[in-house]
């Protein structure tokens, strides 16, 4: 991985996600291939029509445990670069929530390294999120118990 | 040997509304454990009590399952079941 990934990296933020910037961001000479994850908030859910949702997070251990998803996916497959981004505060419908962008010589490493990725930030990663619902109710989002 | 145990305390979620803050700092008295600081928290936040069972534990951003001793200066934070993206 060698320093490819720099501890600087900021993975969780409260500002708009910009697409255009994570792509060019894992943009490789090496790649063939960039799969593309957007996560966006829709206006529905199973306790009725959502007018927005409030996402929060432990930053510290979120970013270590990004940071370990990033290096375990590494070792997976022939990742060239790799950007994940998950924004956190009040949002929207419309809104991006995540962004994974994996770049990789060939599709079939891409769509599997990004899928996996995907999957992970949504069961093991420090973030809640809380739906707004149309009349003025909150919920939280269940979720699944953090696990070592 | 040291007469109290000071630790930092994060709350998040369910657990923030249910203590009414998303952070704190708890002195405990030596030796200092796990067990020990839910006994306080609780006494603080009696409505904690329902979201126990379901609330993983980190110290200093690992989680543990075990009542294991604390030290000063420890970061302990109740995380609720998880749900990114």
């Amino acid at each position: 991985m060698g320093d490819k990934y720099k501890d600087t990296k900021k993975r969780i933020t409260n500002k708009e996600i910009k697409p255009g910037d994570i792509i060019n961001s894992v943009k490789d000479d090496q790649a063939g291939a960039i799969d593309f994850f957007i996560g966006t908030i829709r206006n529905f859910s199973e306790a009725g029509k959502i007018e927005g949702m409030f996402y929060e997070s432990y930053i510290t251990m979120a970013e270590e445990s990004l940071k370990q998803i990033e290096n375990e996916a590494n070792q997976k497959w022939d990742v060239k670069k790799l950007t994940i981004i998950h924004r956190i505060g009040d949002l929207s419908i419309g809104d991006i929530s995540l962004a994974v962008a994996v770049s990789t010589p060939h599709r079939d490493d891409a769509f599997k390294a990004c899928r996996y990725i995907v999957e992970r930030i949504k069961h093991e990663v420090p973030i809640w999120k809380k739906e707004k619902i149309v009349g003025g109710k909150e919920k939280w989002v269940s979720g699944v118990a953090i696990k070592k | 040997m040291p007469a109290s145990v000071k630790v930092k305390v994060l709350y998040f979620a369910q657990a923030r509304e249910a203590a009414g803050a998303s952070e704190e700092e708890i002195a405990l008295s030596y030796p200092a454990f796990i067990d020990s600081l839910f006994t306080k928290i609780l006494e603080h936040h009696p409505d904690i009590a329902a979201i126990r069972e379901i609330v993983s534990v980190s110290v200093n951003c690992k989680i543990t399952n075990e009542n294991i001793a604390l030290s000063k200066g420890d970061e302990i934070a109740l995380l609720p079941p998880v749900i990114g993206g």
